[in-house]
């Protein structure tokens, strides 16, 4: 489409047989199903059962990402999982009560109709937070897509909700939840941490940050949406940058500068000007793929085998649990 | 008992069967509305019956059913839908996954079935009980071996039952524990020697090839029909049992 390459030159070999674990904000989920087409092993640990189909697995977040955790915005959410699975902290007992239906404040979407019982809930939050350990233990690369500054946590316990209490399920209080735009420092301290307990446990573990290229949808800070987007955007996209720089195991693949670039005129998005087309997503991930032959062109062999000519992948329905922010009416900012 | 089977050529190997135990089994007629692939695709509703929608379904359900061309749910007493693409369902119940994921996986792994589809319609027309047997679990090939827990099809066949087949008042029989082999297949032997269902064509009755998992013989058959009949007189008199309870309770 464009004659652009180069854009990324890949630190590791990442081959078919490399586990790559994926997880983030709405973007991440991209990546795993367009290493699965192409022919690379995307790793998925917490599998729906057999028989469900595609709709209702995206329905019910499985291969959205290689666990089911919902999105995973922050860095201090990574964190917080990452904290969860190695059993450094336990996960809050919270539970949000809506319809006699109980909802994971934690993975608010993951069942769109809540959970059946408080017990049904535990159990499969257990389930997700072993299936992420899995990951963190197994996998040999861990692509994160950074996606929020703006974050939510309770006011009393210092935990922190992937999304404000009150929008998808429970209810917002003054009191109990406490708004936070957190800065440059307390996302890369929060990514160090993670990133330092994932490979405490997996020593041999790689990591590819990308940031979302999707604008936010609103905003807490009280600036215009458009002013937030690109202050939150630079500070991830300057914590994702210094940190591949200075660490030999982190890897940074430039998602964001594909599809904002000037160069391309904002044609990767949809008409309304915030979800990325699937020809922006596409474009993205041939990126992806072909810097990493170009520098690995011997791996390429062992990609194709098997895999459908037709390169462009089934890009599926995104899920998104910001999305539920427009319900809110926040057309103005 | 009057027994209406529906089914598709993998009723073939009851059909069979049955024709070697009819003489055991006074009591039990079976008629049988059965040809290859989709074919029962084209059965319709109409006027509380189940009528073909093609000259060619018709003669063939003529053929398999001894003269019937149509299908008159007061002719039975029970029916039998059996293959029609339904398929095990194999679950590890150790799984956590929620009661609305279950429902829904077992719901998306039946509902598109012609099975599904032919319960449907059967139950449209009759409230009398139906049951449902699935496509026999492929025959072990050894290049195919793998291995499941037995309670895991048992378990899958439990959900299906309680998510998806108890809404319409129907149940699925699971297979008999002595024709499965390593918790999710046939055993070979049941695959040897099976042979193509009669609908009055040239192809009748002769051998499927040679490394067809997916067809069963008519020993295969014979247990199968045995064990649904077991299991029948169990329900009949689990049925007589409870009858009597409650008269007794009100007399």
């Amino acid at each position: 489409m464009f004659d652009i390459s180069g854009l990324w030159d890949p630190k590791f070999k990442i081959t078919p047989k490399s586990k790559v674990a994926t997880f983030g904000s709405c973007f991440a989920q991209h990546f795993g199903n367009a290493l699965k087409s192409r022919g690379f092993n995307w790793f998925l640990s917490e599998l729906p059962p057999p028989g469900l189909s595609k709709k209702n697995q995206t329905a019910f977040n499985y291969n959205v990402f290689s666990a089911r955790t919902g999105n995973i915005y922050t860095t201090s959410l990574l964190r917080q999982w990452v904290e969860w699975a190695l059993e450094k902290n336990e996960v809050p007992s919270e539970v949000w009560e809506k319809n006699k239906r109980y909802h994971d404040p934690f993975r608010p979407t993951v069942e769109p109709n809540g959970f059946f019982s408080i017990d049904e809930l535990r159990a499969s939050q257990v389930e997700s937070v072993r299936s992420f350990r899995e990951c963190i233990k197994s996998s040999n690369f861990f692509v994160f897509t950074l996606g929020l500054t703006e974050s939510w946590f309770n006011a009393k316990e210092g935990y922190e909700y992937p999304m404000c209490p009150g929008t998808s399920a429970g209810s917002f209080s003054e009191d109990e939840h406490i708004f936070k735009n957190q800065n440059f420092n307390e996302i890369r301290k929060e990514l160090a941490l993670a990133i330092k307990y994932m490979r405490q446990e997996n020593p041999s573990l790689k990591f590819i940050l990308t940031v979302s290229p999707v604008p936010l949808i609103a905003t807490k800070s009280g600036r215009n949406v458009i002013v937030a987007t690109m202050e939150s955007k630079s500070i991830l996209r300057a914590v994702a940058g210094q940190f591949s720089e200075s660490n030999r195991a982190v890897d940074y693949f430039p998602s964001y500068e594909i599809i904002n670039s000037p160069v391309f005129k904002g044609v990767f998005f949809e008409p309304n000007a915030r979800n990325v087309s699937k020809t922006g997503v596409n474009f993205v991930m041939d990126n992806f793929f072909s810097d990493l032959l170009l520098k690995y062109p011997e791996i390429s062999n062992e990609i194709y085998k098997g895999v459908d000519n037709n390169m462009d992948y089934l890009i599926p329905e995104e899920v998104c649990d910001e999305e539920i922010l427009n319900s809110f009416g926040g057309d103005r900012k | 008992m009057r027994l209406c089977v529906l089914g598709n050529s993998h009723a073939g190997a009851l059909k069979l069967a049955w024709e070697r135990m009819t003489k055991s089994y006074s009591d039990i007629e079976i008629t049988f509305f059965a040809t290859g692939g989709h074919g029962l695709s084209r059965l319709k509703v109409e006027g509380g019956k189940l009528l073909p929608l093609t000259e060619n379904l018709k003669n063939i359900l003529e053929y398999t059913s001894g003269g019937q061309s149509f299908l008159d749910p007061s002719d039975y007493d029970i029916f039998l839908i059996y293959g029609l693409y339904a398929k095990e369902f194999i679950l590890n119940p150790c799984n956590s996954y929620s009661t609305a994921v279950l429902k829904s996986a077992a719901f998306d792994h039946t509902s598109t079935t012609l099975s599904y589809e032919t319960l449907g319609k059967v139950r449209e027309v009759t409230d009398k009980p139906i049951y449902v047997g699935h496509n026999p679990l492929p025959a072990c090939l050894e290049e195919n071996y793998q291995s499941s827990d037995l309670e895991f099809y048992h378990y899958g066949c439990m959900i299906l039952n309680k998510y998806v087949y108890s809404c319409l008042d129907a149940q699925l029989i699971d297979q008999p524990l002595e024709t499965i082999d390593c918790g999710m297949y046939t055993k070979l032997e049941f695959s040897k020697g099976s042979r193509r269902l009669s609908i009055g064509r040239a192809s009748d009755d002769t051998k499927h090839p040679v490394g067809d998992s997916s067809h069963m013989n008519e020993f295969f058959g014979e247990i199968w029909l045995t064990e649904f009949f077991k299991r029948l007189s169990r329900l009949n008199r689990i049925e007589y049992e409870q009858n009597q309870r409650s008269e007794q309770a009100f007399p």
